[in-house]
């Protein structure tokens, strides 16, 4: 019952292409509510006042963000595999991208327990809240995505999954996927390799 | 219960038809604009005598705090979406929109926002930080009980609903076009639904990074916008603003579609300039990102950056004026018939001019200092939104409801109606811009008789009546007709656009042979070649396929309802984090029910 | 690449884009240490990493987002959605002096 449409492009292709336009903006609101708080931390003279210099971790943030950068590639393989009909290849690389995604989140749960033992919680003061309400609702996209393709995964074990109608389906969560990678890399020059900045 | 009644509840329950959805977008968007409209008569009744103590102090920060919220999230924007929902894939060609189910679930969540916004009512716990929630009368130290909560959870909801419909409706109209209907050849309602998706999906997502900082300012302890602890209130201004200035678009640009459809149809004439009012529309959406400071004039954002936004204000103006033009050039030399629709679209124009002109007067940063806060800003908006945008959404309701309920309206009593609502709509607007000029703030609830207001209100107070009385005869029109009117034809009033080419109300299929569109206006140059012929030619007998309903959506509604149930909870609880668990619950349920919808089939096997 | 490329040559252009994307994060994690030898490198951190981003950003975009190769309607909505977001955040920037002229 698939309908020809209009451009020849999948409506859910073109709905994720439009969604990411909207998450442009929502992860632009987040960033620049970063950068201002951090700006206008720096202007206040308080030496309890822990700052981004402090507990910013980049050494270990390289390391998840090279995880989250070989999951973006094992997520091409995957679909790449699908793509050729080949079963074997889509499932093994699906199920390496989820995995890598969760090794990030680890990743990311490591970092907020050290941040909130060096006594940055939510609350101690407004660039960890903007911190913490970035990256964290970046993790929360990764955790959507594990999640997604896990049941991508877990769905071509059924014989109702069928490769050559269902890859459009992967597809759609790779560009998401992707696309949570790709406003990573912004965070991490943004966030992370900006505090070293001379 | 009768097994009969129960089955038509199911039915509307787990409908996926764009048209019954629309419908009942329409039909709670109107019994929220009693509730709205209501709110509005309290205010101005408080407003008629001076020292007058029938809704003094929080209570009356909470009616207007309501009054805004809902006559913009409540009431015009889902008025709007009963137009996309019910039209879009009529003028289109499509027989559905891309995603049918999902459209269920934004009229399931829209349904969740607004009852939430009004469950506060029945708790006490009505919002009084104004429509915008200006951060810091909106925290935490300044309204410690549960209004804010509930305004920025309902209007979070209400948000959701409205980025999903936006991605919905874009690629319907991107990708279910029939063939031949190329962009260029779509009725200009099409295109300005098209502009306005665009609009929602770049500025929601910033007021939904600003609500969740308020919400974890207010529920979870954080400091963005209290400026004891490092935090900034103008940050929410501009997040607010960023968000807000577009919104007047997404308000607008709608009822600026439905009267580029009424005037050509009633004037006899195609649109004047068909392409021009297109790139304008554009330039204003384009535009209307880059001048949000200018509802901060008065902050102190410095000369340059007022100047900045000051210029871009002002240009809006032009593809403004352009469209104005070409609404009047395309009724010059027309044969126009006064139909209640026409005169509704008319008024559009006029009210809307008027209410633009004192736009661009306090685009200007030195008059806007003198404007600012004052009645004279109330005016002003009240023009666009009741004189522009409920004029125009009169037009289309009074133009399109034989359409969808297959019966004519009474043409004296809607006439009536829009007599009695260009009359008090004027006392009430337009007193205002004088007890404005005259020094009276806005939103405070009393004045003094030594101030010299009270002519004014008592004249804006009685045109609120008379704009009640309207609209009662509004919805003694609607019940009439339903009942005793006569049954409307499929293309009563001699229309160009492809919806009037099959029967009042359409099938559920909408069209039997899909249709080939092979220029604009192609529906009319169609019945000038073959007369009534195009309108059988499209009403076959042939039965289509159509998506079958869903339980989900509605099960999906009900999940996600558990969310802010749990927050709102937590807020007054908040040592006790298991609390969240009712959220936790919610979301789990949610994911269930996503999952379980997603794999089931849209038709049947 | 698009055309008639089989699955193994695919993987091979993919598995290229990733080391150049790896080499890139390296250069990128390495320069704050650069700067202390060669001071011309001081002055041009923030413009040389954002700009290293940036060819990060558009690369996996262009080419494991496929966008390249995908209609122009999609390429539109990105591009528009895109330049408005940095347009947001830099209008922001210069509104909170953040970043002054
Ligand atoms: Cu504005």
């Amino acid at each position: 019952m698939t309908h020809e449409t209009t451009t020849g492009i999948d409506n859910r292709k073109m709905a994720l292409w439009v969604m990411i336009g909207s998450e442009c903006m929502l992860f632009g609101s987040l960033i620049i509510n970063y950068l201002i708080q951090v700006h206008q931390i720096a202007g206040v003279e308080n030496p309890d006042l822990i700052r981004p210099a402090q507990v910013i971790n980049v050494p270990v943030t390289s390391l998840s963000t090279f995880v989250l950068l070989m999951s973006s590639l094992a997520m091409v393989l995957s679909l790449n595999g699908l793509q050729h009909g080949d079963i074997a290849q889509f499932r093994k690389w699906c199920f390496g991208t989820a995995g890598l995604g969760a090794i990030f989140l680890g990743f990311q749960a490591y970092e907020f327990t050290e941040f909130y033992w060096e006594g940055l919680g939510l609350t101690a003061n407004n660039f960890g809240a903007a911190f913490f309400l970035l990256t964290g609702t970046h993790g929360a996209h990764v955790l959507v995505g594990v999640i997604w393709l896990l049941i991508m995964g877990g769905w071509s074990y059924r014989t109702s999954f069928q490769s050559e109608h269902h890859s459009i389906l992967l597809e759609v969560a790779g560009l998401y996927w992707h696309f949570v990678d790709v406003i990573w890399i912004i965070i991490f020059t943004v966030v992370y390799l900006f505090v070293l900045a001379p | 219960m009768t097994t009969g009644s129960k089955s038509i509840i199911l039915s509307w329950l787990t409908t996926a038809d764009h048209k019954r959805i629309g419908i009942m977008y329409m039909v709670t968007a109107l019994f929220f604009l009693v509730i709205g409209g209501g709110e509005a008569l309290l205010i101005r009744m408080q407003l008629f005598y001076p020292n007058n103590d029938l809704l003094v102090g929080m209570k009356f920060n909470a009616a207007f705090t309501m009054h805004g919220t809902t006559m913009i999230f409540l009431v015009v924007m889902p008025l709007n979406a009963a137009f996309f929902n019910y039209l879009i894939p009529l003028m289109i060609g499509a027989r559905d929109v891309a995603f049918p189910r999902l459209n269920a679930f934004t009229f399931w969540i829209f349904l969740l926002g607004g009852i939430l916004l009004h469950v506060s009512f029945f708790m006490g716990q009505t919002p009084a930080t104004g429509w915008f929630g200006y951060a810091n009368l909106s925290t935490k130290h300044f309204l410690p009980d549960m209004g804010a909560d509930f305004w920025g959870l309902s209007v979070q909801i209400l948000g959701l609903s409205t980025l999903i419909a936006s991605v919905n409706f874009f690629v319907t109209i991107i990708n279910m076009r029939a063939k031949g209907m190329s962009l260029f050849r779509m009725p200009l309602f099409v295109w300005t639904t098209l502009v306005t998706q665009l609009l929602i999906f770049l500025s929601f997502p910033v007021i939904t990074i600003a609500l969740l900082m308020l919400m974890f300012d207010r529920t979870f302890g954080t400091n963005f916008f209290n400026p004891d602890m490092g935090g900034n209130v103008v940050l929410w201004q501009h997040l607010f603003w960023v968000f807000g200035h577009p919104e007047v678009y997404i308000l607008i640009l709608p009822p600026m579609g439905i009267i580029s459809e009424v005037l050509p149809t009633f004037s006899k004439k195609p649109l004047f300039g068909y392409t021009v009012v297109i790139y304008s529309t554009c330039a204003l959406a384009l535009m209307g990102f880059t001048v949000w400071a200018h509802h901060m004039f008065t902050v102190g954002m410095g000369n340059w950056t007022n100047l900045v936004f000051s210029m871009a204000t002002m240009m809006i103006a032009v593809p403004t004026g352009v469209k104005i033009f070409n609404w009047l050039f395309t009724m010059w030399g027309g044969s126009i018939r006064f139909t209640s629709p026409m005169l509704y679209a008319m008024g559009f124009i006029l009210m809307f001019t008027i209410g633009g002109l004192t736009g661009v007067m306090h685009a200007s940063p030195p008059i806007d200092a003198q404007h600012q806060d004052s009645y004279f800003v109330v005016g002003h908006f009240h023009y666009v939104l009741i004189g522009g945008a409920i004029m125009g959404i009169m037009a289309g309701f009074h133009y399109w409801f034989p359409k969808m309920f297959g019966k004519m309206l009474s043409e004296p009593l809607a006439i009536t109606q829009f007599i009695l609502l260009t009359i008090g709509l004027n006392m009430t607007f337009m007193s205002m811009h004088f007890v404005g000029l005259e020094g009276m703030p806005r939103r405070v609830f009393t004045y003094s008789a030594e101030q010299g207001w009270t002519f004014w209100n008592q004249i804006a107070t009685y045109g609120a009546f008379v704009q009640g009385l309207g609209f009662l005869l509004f919805f003694y029109n609607i019940w009439r007709s339903l009942r005793y009117g006569e049954d409307a034809s499929a293309d009563p009033w001699d229309a160009r656009t492809l919806e009037w080419s099959i029967s009042s109300p359409p099938p559920e299929f909408n069209f039997a042979v899909e249709p080939i569109i092979e220029r604009t206006d192609d529906f009319w140059y169609k019945k000038q070649k073959i007369g009534a012929r195009a309108i059988e030619q499209l009403t076959g007998k042939e039965q289509v396929s159509v998506p079958k309903g869903s339980y989900y959506p509605f099960l999906a509604t009900l999940a996600l309802s558990l969310i802010p149930v749990g927050f709102l909870i937590f807020t007054q609880n908040q040592d006790q984090y298991s609390i969240l668990l009712i959220s936790a619950l919610g979301g789990g349920l949610l994911f269930y029910f996503l999952v379980k919808w997603a794999f089931e089939p849209l038709f049947e096997e | 690449m698009e055309k008639a490329a089989t699955k193994h040559e695919k993987n091979i252009v993919y598995i290229k884009i990733a080391v150049l994307l790896a080499v890139i994060t390296a250069i990128e994690v390495a320069y704050p240490y650069l700067t202390e030898d060669i001071k011309g490198l001081h002055q041009l951190y923030m413009p040389i990493l954002g700009g290293l981003s940036a060819i990060k950003f558009f690369i996996v975009v262009a080419y494991y987002m496929h966008l390249k190769f995908d209609p122009a309607v999609l390429k539109r909505i990105f591009a528009f959605s895109l330049s408005l977001a940095v347009l947001f955040v830099s209008a922001l920037l210069l509104l909170f002096e953040v970043v002054e002229f």
